[in-house]
């Protein structure tokens, strides 16, 4: 066993798992700060719950190495349960248990097992301990899986798809419980989701993985800030040509050019008004789902 | 452990019950009757060959709870993927076959525990004939020892099965036929190579190292195998 490392709550270093001659995951390098939220992005089948079960030392990488909190996601799987709490897309707590037997159940098998925390969440999610998981509604058990989580106070917090089939307003709900947590004290959270205005809400930072290949890694402030969108209105006989720099997506559709730029800057609307003769030309804005459709939809064209 | 041990009871708790009728049922019917027989005049049957008989009853029927109670293992829990939930749990997969273990080998040992208890301890009691002679005389002797081989055999080999296989169901039937494979082995040897005359012995160590093997590879494939 090794000691925790001081900088990062999750490392991995050339991570890789394949399956058969399908790399589910290729050389995956990522460092994730203690205290930060990081936001995991990709299409289905990129490559984030394998990652995620790798970490969690649920399945064996082919390649690169794994650590959280400084321990070796494969010879100290243990201690990393102890210390992370993990809420996957399926909450595969056993149906035919009681909420009190599950909490009975788990509270033994954590070294930090708050009580007190424990029968608080219980009242702030309205689970009845005598009711029978299999009786429970999915938001409710995704919040029963979220009261595991967290009752052992972990450093470090990993949801896969938590929210994925809840309906808004049980998204809400849990989504708050998450940020609730956050607030009590410095935590690492890995949050991985299709729901990009959840991923906005609560990651600082974003990596985008397509692929099994982590193509993007950086701050969502940054990200946003720094990603738009152009519309520009070509003169009749004039042809678009080479779009400025950092474009990752483009279409074009009669006069009108659409491209969505990464690293925009004024000058951006210099090039383009200095190369073509343009009717019209407009900047807009983006949200964390239009940039990554883009940069998977510019992805996908230049496969 | 206590936590995973009261999981484990719980999920087999049905095949437990099982496991528990048909162990003291046959005796309980058969007692029962001879008592009735007795009350309403007759003549009750005390022989020595009467609790060979139903301890052979109870052992075979058993053969079934072995066969259930090494392939519930590990599979039951995959089955309704509840075995996912334990593996995001901080619990060393040692402790896992610990626990399943105790509650494969607990119940397999009492349910001996029964039937040795009746054959040794009540029948001579009864019948005032000594253990050794009621064994002896009904060639119990060779049925405990083939019992005892395929107690071994069924709950190792469906052990083994159930660290490999999705469905409890399949890994014990797969464990029946393991035991049948190895039967037809016996039959090849004896018809094939005109090997004849397999003794207990020869069946008591082939079931047994079977048995003890399938235990011991399905262990050694659990602990190595990171996915639940």
């Amino acid at each position: 066993m090794t000691t925790a490392s001081p900088a990062f709550a999750i490392e991995t270093v050339g991570l890789t798992k394949r399956y058969g001659p399908k790399e589910a995951v290729s050389d995956l390098t990522l460092r994730i700060p203690r205290g930060s939220a990081f936001g995991f992005i990709g299409p289905n089948g990129a490559g984030k719950s394998t990652t995620i079960k790798m970490l969690m030392g649920l399945a064996r990488p082919s390649g690169g190495e794994a650590r959280v909190l400084g321990f070796d996601a494969v010879r100290d799987s243990v201690a990393i349960k102890q210390r992370v709490g993990y809420v996957p897309e399926l909450h595969c707590i056993c149906r035919w248990m009681r909420v009190g037997e599950v909490i009975a159940f788990c509270r033994p098998l954590y070294e930090s097992w708050n009580d007190r925390f424990c029968a608080d969440l219980l009242k702030v999610f309205e689970l009845n301990p005598q009711t029978k998981v299999k009786q429970l509604s999915k938001g409710m058990v995704a919040k029963l899986a979220l009261l595991l989580a967290v009752a052992h106070e972990p450093d470090v917090l990993i949801f896969d798809e938590p929210t994925s089939g809840l309906d808004p307003v049980v998204r809400e709900e849990f989504l708050d419980g998450v940020l609730r947590t956050l607030c009590e004290r410095e935590r690492t959270i890995l949050f991985s989701s299709h729901a990009l205005s959840d991923v906005q809400r609560i990651a600082e930072t974003i990596g985008l993985i397509y692929e099994g290949r982590l193509i993007d890694h950086c701050r969502t402030e940054d990200l946003l800030n720094g990603t738009k969108r152009i519309r520009a209105v070509l003169r009749d006989g004039c042809a678009p040509g080479p779009p400025p720099e950092g474009t990752i997506w483009q279409r074009v559709q009669q006069r009108e050019w659409l491209m969505t730029v990464r690293g925009y800057s004024p000058a951006t609307l210099e090039y383009l008004r200095a190369k073509y003769v343009l009717d019209h030309i407009e900047v807009i804005d983006l949200g964390l789902e239009d940039v990554f459709k883009d940069l998977v939809k510019g992805r996908k064209a230049t496969a | 452990m206590r936590s995973l041990l009261w999981k484990d009871y719980r999920i087999n708790r049905l095949l437990l019950i099982f496991g528990f009728v048909v162990c003291v049922g046959p005796w309980v019917i058969a007692i029962a009757r001879n008592l009735l027989l007795e009350w309403r005049g007759g003549e009750a049957w005390w022989a020595p060959g009467f609790w060979v008989d139903v301890y052979g009853i109870s052992l075979v029927l058993s053969l079934f709870t072995f066969a259930m109670l090494g392939g519930n293992a590990v599979a039951a829990e995959r089955a309704d993927r509840s075995a996912e939930f334990l593996g995001y749990l901080p619990v060393s997969r040692g402790a896992v076959l610990g626990s399943k273990s105790i509650i494969a080998l607990g119940p397999t040992l009492l349910i001996w525990a029964v039937n040795l208890a009746a054959l040794f301890i009540v029948a001579p009691s009864i019948t005032h004939v000594p253990a050794a002679d009621i064994v002896a005389k009904s060639e119990g002797r060779e049925s405990l020892g083939v019992f005892a081989g395929l107690t071994v055999l069924l709950l190792g080999s469906g052990w083994f099965w159930s660290t490999v296989l999705t469905s409890h169901g399949l890994a014990t039937g797969m464990s029946l036929v393991t035991l049948a494979a190895v039967m037809m082995g016996f039959i090849g040897l004896e018809f094939g190579c005109g090997l004849e005359n397999f003794t207990e012995k020869w069946f008591l160590s082939v079931f047994v190292a079977v048995g003890i093997g399938g235990y011991v590879v399905g262990c050694a494939y659990y602990l190595h195998r990171l996915e639940p």
